[in-house]
């Protein structure tokens, strides 16, 4: 009697019917509010009905019991149409045929729920190898047409709506459902066989196992998160579950017929061993899911690492967007990404990096405040769906224009507490959504490209700041060259005006001095002691006027920098000395102005000629001038091991203490002198010192008011060069009065056998 | 027989009051207005001293000096330079054709440029 013993098949509706009711369950708690989830738990509960009540009636023993489980089948079993047919309808699209078709279905299921109340619908039990079914009646004829009409209707409803639809993921939406159902249906419809007499291995039973399935992953598909983890963890369990159920089953049944004693013990035992079983056969079969179904799925941390270590290796905006789209794009399996810069007014959002989405190249979109806020508050990746769930019109206008590029998920990404970048997501090939997980990664990512770009965007301005300095380097050298070519234009000008100054000028002023020379001679003599002193008058006048120009020239000369071109040779010291007193003579007879030289008489320095001599004119000039009268002019030299120190002191006016840092300023001209002498011009120091330094030496004074002024100037004795003694004798030296120096080079001048005599200093 | 002197200067007056002078002190006098006339005069009457301004119109001082002294006559002929400026650079590039003196003229008397000369023409 195989009515006591247990078979495997009994266990087919028990599995079966966990999974729907774990499905639906699941289902409803993840859309309590919505219609089709709600429908779909109730196609659930009718399927569930069908299976326990099968069970039971294969457990059954006596035809009475039979018949009693087979009727409680048939409450869930009458509504099957009915449901299912609504739910096509929540799943698609409402019209007024469609919903009197629903409610006509309605209708008849209760009709027939009453029907199944009566022996018109089936009586009487037929036993099968595999388990019992009562006989269909007339009554169940017209169910099964009913049945069958509705099945084919709603699976055309889902069909129609894969044709109709243009959004891909509703098409494959609806290829899942018409599966599903038409595996539920059509392979459970197999179960009415036996009511007609036909038995069949109880195969119907499972197809709620495989339609659970396929239609979670349907239903759940775009309106739910985690899908794929539920369905993994779904189908782990599900998988370790009948897999220790299987042979538990086999061993109760080989216990119950070899040993039905200890049944109870081996329950027990049984219970245990499953309990012991489950863990590491879940993670078997979590690692095989893994391996197989999910092999797409992502490691979090090596994503993070390799976005990390991408990121660190470049400061180039592009580049950090192009690394960042090569690395989650794969992982995420997106179609699409696209990055959008803020502007800097915040009217609009440049697209900066485009990967699929299908909008212009300098596509840029408007964002109203509102929308900013929304992002910017929220600070975390958004799926447009749950953006979509926000009751705000700016927000869901915005969404529209988001509409035609198919937008998954939107990271902001803020800098410095600024909205500046947003990461739009397309959606991933598989057509799932983003789930939590996914949304917690992007929000490592959006911190990770924050991070990035806010560096890429500081070397950027570093980089900024330093061509921006380069070019004010380059504007100010081409200034700097303009005003150095200006320069010398100006320096040119210059130099044609010394030129001309020294031709022009001069030349004029020798004429009067060499005509005032001739009329003095006074050949005739014609001339009166008047006119006489007039033209000494002339003399003195022009010969000022020639120093002036002279000094003019001279100045001119060291501001260009030219300073002096010095032809050095050897001078006796003296005959400077002698030449530049003979230009005093004058105003130190005048003065009666006593002028002791105490220069050793074979000195001589190394020395340019015109200029020492200028020096010796300039100092002694001033000493004249402001000397006092009666007095005494003291000139000395005094020999040190590296140069001679030559000095002129004067006991006279001296010079203020406060003007004296002053002095060697050219055009200046201490307070005092110039009282005493109106005409100076304030150029002799500053001429003569430079001439000084231009030979090496240095030209510096001692005063005090009232009591008179030393000036000193030294010249180098390093070596031969500067101060040498030889003093040569030549025809030229011998001559008193003008003071020359004899010129080696000009053959028919000299002698050329000099005496060369040295002096001991 | 008296020393011939050619003065070969652009101006004038300058020309004029040397020649004046030099011809109280006793000498020949010829006078020149420019280089190339200066040149021409030079090789006619072969003198015994130039006096030679640098700046004049035609041909420059410094070239006709150069020129006379690639001449096989003009090698001894004393050359003395007249000059406005107080340029270096054109005083050593004088020097290199042995000049005999350089004056810058509006520093010196005529009584001392003869003086100069007396003492290379007894």
């Amino acid at each position: 009697m195989s009515n006591f013993s247990l078979h495997l098949t009994d266990f087919f509706p028990l599995v079966s019917l966990a999974l729907i009711i774990f499905l639906g369950v699941f289902v409803l708690r993840k859309g309590r509010q919505l219609t089709l989830h709600r429908l779909f738990f109730a196609v659930t509960i009718v399927f569930a009905v069908w299976e326990f009540g099968t069970f039971m009636m294969f457990v059954s023993r006596s035809d009475y019991q039979i018949i009693f489980w087979d009727r409680f089948v048939y409450l869930g079993v009458v509504f099957v149409p009915a449901i299912q047919y609504h739910f096509s309808l929540a799943a698609t699209f409402y019209n007024r045929r469609r919903r009197a078709l629903m409610w006509l279905a309605y209708a008849l299921s209760i009709c027939f729920l009453l029907l199944s109340r009566t022996p018109y619908f089936v009586d009487e039990v037929f036993h099968y190898q595999w388990g019992a079914h009562t006989r269909a009646q007339l009554g169940h004829h017209f169910f099964l047409a009913f049945f069958f009409f509705y099945i084919f209707a709603f699976l055309y409803n889902f069909i129609h709506y894969r044709w109709q639809s243009k959004d891909r993921k509703e098409r494959v939406r609806a290829v899942y459902y018409v599966i599903a159902f038409a595996f539920l249906n059509l392979v459970g419809a197999l179960a009415y066989l036996p009511a007609y007499g036909i038995a069949v291995y109880p195969v119907a039973l499972i197809s709620p196992i495989v339609f659970c399935v396929l239609i979670t992953y349907a239903i759940v598909y775009y309106q739910l998160l985690d899908v794929k983890f539920i369905m993994r963890r779904y189908l782990v369990y599900a998988l370790s579950f009948v897999s220790i159920l299987i042979p538990v089953a086999i061993w109760l049944n080989f216990f119950y017929q070899l040993f039905p004693r200890y049944l109870v013990p081996a329950y027990f035992f049984l219970l245990f061993l499953s309990l012991l079983a489950f863990p590491p056969l879940k993670d078997e079969y979590y690692k095989l899911s893994n391996k197989y179904f999910f092999s797409s799925l992502y490691d979090v941390q090596e994503l993070i690492y390799n976005l990390n270590s991408r990121l660190r290796a470049s400061l180039d905006v592009g580049w950090i967007f192009r690394s960042m789209a090569n690395i989650v794009m794969p992982a995420f399996h997106s179609r699409a990404m696209a990055a959008l810069g803020c502007a800097e007014d915040l009217q609009y959002w440049p697209v900066l990096y485009n990967n699929g989405f299908h909008c212009r190249r300098r596509a840029k979109m408007f964002l109203d405040y509102h929308t900013l806020n929304l992002l910017f508050a929220a600070g975390r990746p958004l799926t447009v769906k749950s953006i979509n769930k926000s009751p705000d019109r700016q927000f869901s206008h915005f969404l529209n224009r988001l509409g035609k590029l198919p937008v998954d998920v939107i990271v902001p990404i803020s800098l410095k507490k600024k909205l500046s970048y947003l990461l739009f997501l397309g959606a991933k090939e598989s057509g799932e959504s983003y789930n939590k997980q996914d949304l917690a990664v992007l929000e490592t990512v959006g911190v990770e490209i924050s991070i990035a770009l806010e560096n890429a965007l500081l070397y950027q301005r570093v980089k900024r700041f330093n061509v921006k300095l380069k070019r004010e380097i380059k504007k100010a050298t081409a200034q700097l060259q303009e005003k150095n070519e200006m320069l010398q234009k100006l320096d040119k000008t210059k130099d044609e005006f010394i030129s001309i100054a020294s031709h022009q000028l001069r030349m004029p002023l020798t004429s009067i001095r060499w005509f005032t020379e001739l009329l003095a001679g006074n050949k005739s003599r014609n001339l009166t002691a008047e006119q006489q002193e007039f033209l000494r008058q002339i003399a003195t006048s022009n010969r000022k006027m020639i120093r002036l120009v002279d000094d003019l020239l001279d100045v001119s000369h060291i501001e260009t920098g030219r300073k002096f071109t010095l032809v050095k040779k050897n001078l006796p010291v003296n005959d400077l000395i002698k030449e530049a007193v003979a230009e005093n003579l004058h105003l130190l007879t005048t003065r009666r102005l006593r002028l002791i030289n105490d220069v050793p008489a074979d000195l001589a320095v190394y020395a340019d000629p015109d200029k020492l001599r200028q020096v010796w004119q300039n100092l002694l000039s001033n000493a004249t001038k402001y000397g006092g009268q009666r007095k005494q002019i003291h000139l000395a030299a005094s020999l040190k091991p590296s140069r001679v120190i030559f000095s002129v002191q004067d006991h006279g006016i001296g010079i203020p203490l406060k003007q004296q840092p002053r002095l060697f300023e050219k055009f200046f001209r201490a307070a005092n002198a110039a009282l005493r002498d109106p005409d100076g011009t304030g150029l002799g120091l500053y001429i003569a010192r430079e001439i000084v330094r231009a030979h090496g030496g240095e030209l510096w004074l001692k005063s005090a008011e009232n009591k008179g002024s030393t000036f000193y100037f030294s010249l180098p004795r390093k070596g031969d060069h500067y101060l040498i003694e030889e003093v040569p004798r030549t025809a030229v030296n011998q001559t008193a009065g003008v003071v020359a120096a004899g010129e080696p080079a000009a053959r028919s001048v000299t002698n050329k056998k000099t005496k060369i005599k040295r002096i001991k200093i | 027989m008296s020393k011939k002197i050619l003065i070969v200067e652009d101006e004038i007056q300058l020309v004029q009051a040397l020649s004046i002078k030099l011809k109280e002190a006793g000498f020949e006098v010829l006078a020149a207005y420019d280089g190339i006339q200066g040149l021409d005069l030079a090789e006619k009457h072969r003198p015994d001293l130039i006096l030679c301004d640098i700046k004049m119109p035609k041909m420059d001082g410094l070239t006709m000096l150069e020129k006379i002294r690639a001449a096989n006559w003009g090698n001894d002929i004393i050359v003395m330079m007249l000059s406005n400026s107080g340029s270096k650079e054109k005083i050593s590039a004088a020097l290199t054709n042995w000049v005999a003196r350089y004056f810058v003229k509006s520093d010196w008397d005529l009584e001392k440029i003869v003086a100069e000369i007396k003492k290379v023409l007894p």
